[in-house]
């Protein structure tokens, strides 16, 4: 059987192999308030390759707000229909409508968005999954990428 | 099934989970009471930004500061980590500046926890009258609420926490709900109403819509309550 899917990076692996740093109701406010984390944070260096996980349509490039830098592709699995989101990219190098390619290169990952304020040292690439086109507000419309990578690298990197 | 790539280095990490204690230092009586300036709304400041050596507060690093009135100064400074690898979180900092850059810490406000950044915006009555509010606002990649801070001259208090948003265009976030934050004394103290209806979030990291006319918050007696409007608490 054909694969059908791959990861975003060529190295992935959780940011500093942190639990809060995947997906669920795993961040914590200043009294201790859990909030969502909407997806994985992968260690990237700004300027890091970021891949196509899947073939499919690009279906929205934008900019700005608290994602910064952001593409959607939408791609089919096991014949359910999701959306990939790479979010404080550095540079995006396809276009609203774009057909990708699995493993084709979509741009660079960065520190766009709210991610700015963080060092360096916590670079990274915010990926979703989404169950939505437009998914609304928190955990809404999003899974845990394990659905489809079948696996967290949450302490050991996997190579994409 | 995945598909491999050409095997790549791999970067080396160090596990960075960090508990660290805030120190909260919160000059004046220890039984607060709100500060009575006359009633009327408070207009968000442009202060002037300033920047202080963070060493001499003993944060990592600090954004730039917010001239308060006199040589205090206002913002936010990532505490220097507890140990390699890790990263220290994010504090509101109130400091009197001091010749040469550095500072001294007047005021450090509880963690901001894993927020990505603190964005400090100063309310004061008109012509930049004291005391002025500060409406902190931590956020990831989506809001995780409002911080509120009372300064009146040397005293510092953490109000409370209002943890509400707002949604973004796209419907997604949510993101801030300083922008439409309309504050004002009263004669039973501090209100902030909102002008754009807000989400709160619930249990299940989803969110629920609240009408702008039906939330607000009143500062009172030390403690910052919710109300339904600033007039009815």
């Amino acid at each position: 059987m054909a694969a059908n899917w791959t990861w975003p990076l060529l190295v992935n692996v959780i940011r500093k192999k942190k639990v809060s740093n995947t997906f669920g109701m795993v961040r914590h406010y200043a009294n201790g308030t859990p909030k969502p984390h909407q997806g994985w944070d992968f260690e990237a260096a700004v300027g890091t390759t970021a891949y196509a996980i899947a073939g499919g349509k690009v279906h929205s490039v934008k900019s700005g707000g608290d994602y910064g830098h952001r593409i959607t592709i939408e791609f089919e699995h096991n014949g359910v229909k999701y959306w990939a989101f790479y979010a404080h990219m550095q540079h995006i190098g396809k276009s609203v409508g774009d057909i990708v390619e699995l493993n084709d290169e979509i741009g660079t990952t960065g520190k766009s968005g709210n991610a700015i304020n963080l060092p360096a040292s916590e670079d990274h690439l915010h990926f979703e999954i989404r169950t939505q086109a437009s998914p609304g507000m928190g955990l809404a419309g999003r899974i845990s990428p394990i659905k489809i990578f079948g696996v967290c690298p949450l302490n050991v990197p996997i190579a994409g | 099934m995945s598909v491999g790539r050409a095997p790549a280095f791999v970067t080396a990490l160090v596990l960075g989970a960090g508990v660290v204690l805030a120190v909260s230092v919160v000059a004046g009586a220890a039984s607060p009471t709100v500060p009575g300036p006359p009633a009327g709304p408070l207009e968000a400041q442009r202060p002037t930004a300033v920047s202080v050596k963070a060493a001499t507060l003993g944060m990592r690093s600090c954004s730039k500061m917010l001239e308060l009135g006199g040589s205090l100064v206002v913002g936010a400074c990532r505490e220097r980590a507890a140990a390699r690898g890790q990263t220290g979180p994010l504090h509101l900092v109130v400091a009197q500046r001091l010749p040469g850059g550095a500072a001294a810490v007047k005021y450090t406000g509880p963690s901001a926890g894993d927020a990505y950044s603190l964005k400090p915006t100063v309310f004061a009555r008109p012509g930049a009258a004291g005391p002025f509010v500060v409406l902190a606002e931590a956020a990831a990649e989506l809001s995780y609420g409002i911080g509120v801070y009372v300064v009146d001259g040397a005293s510092v208090r953490h109000a409370g926490d209002m943890d509400v948003g707002v949604a973004t265009d796209d419907g997604e976030g949510p993101s801030s709900a300083v922008p439409f934050a309309r504050l004002e004394w009263t004669d039973a103290g501090l209100c902030v109403r909102f002008t754009r209806d807000l989400v709160r979030p619930k249990p299940d990291g989803t969110y629920t819509p609240v009408a702008r006319d039906r939330l607000a918050y009143v500062y009172a007696s030390g403690r910052l309550t919710e109300a339904t409007s600033c007039g009815n608490r």
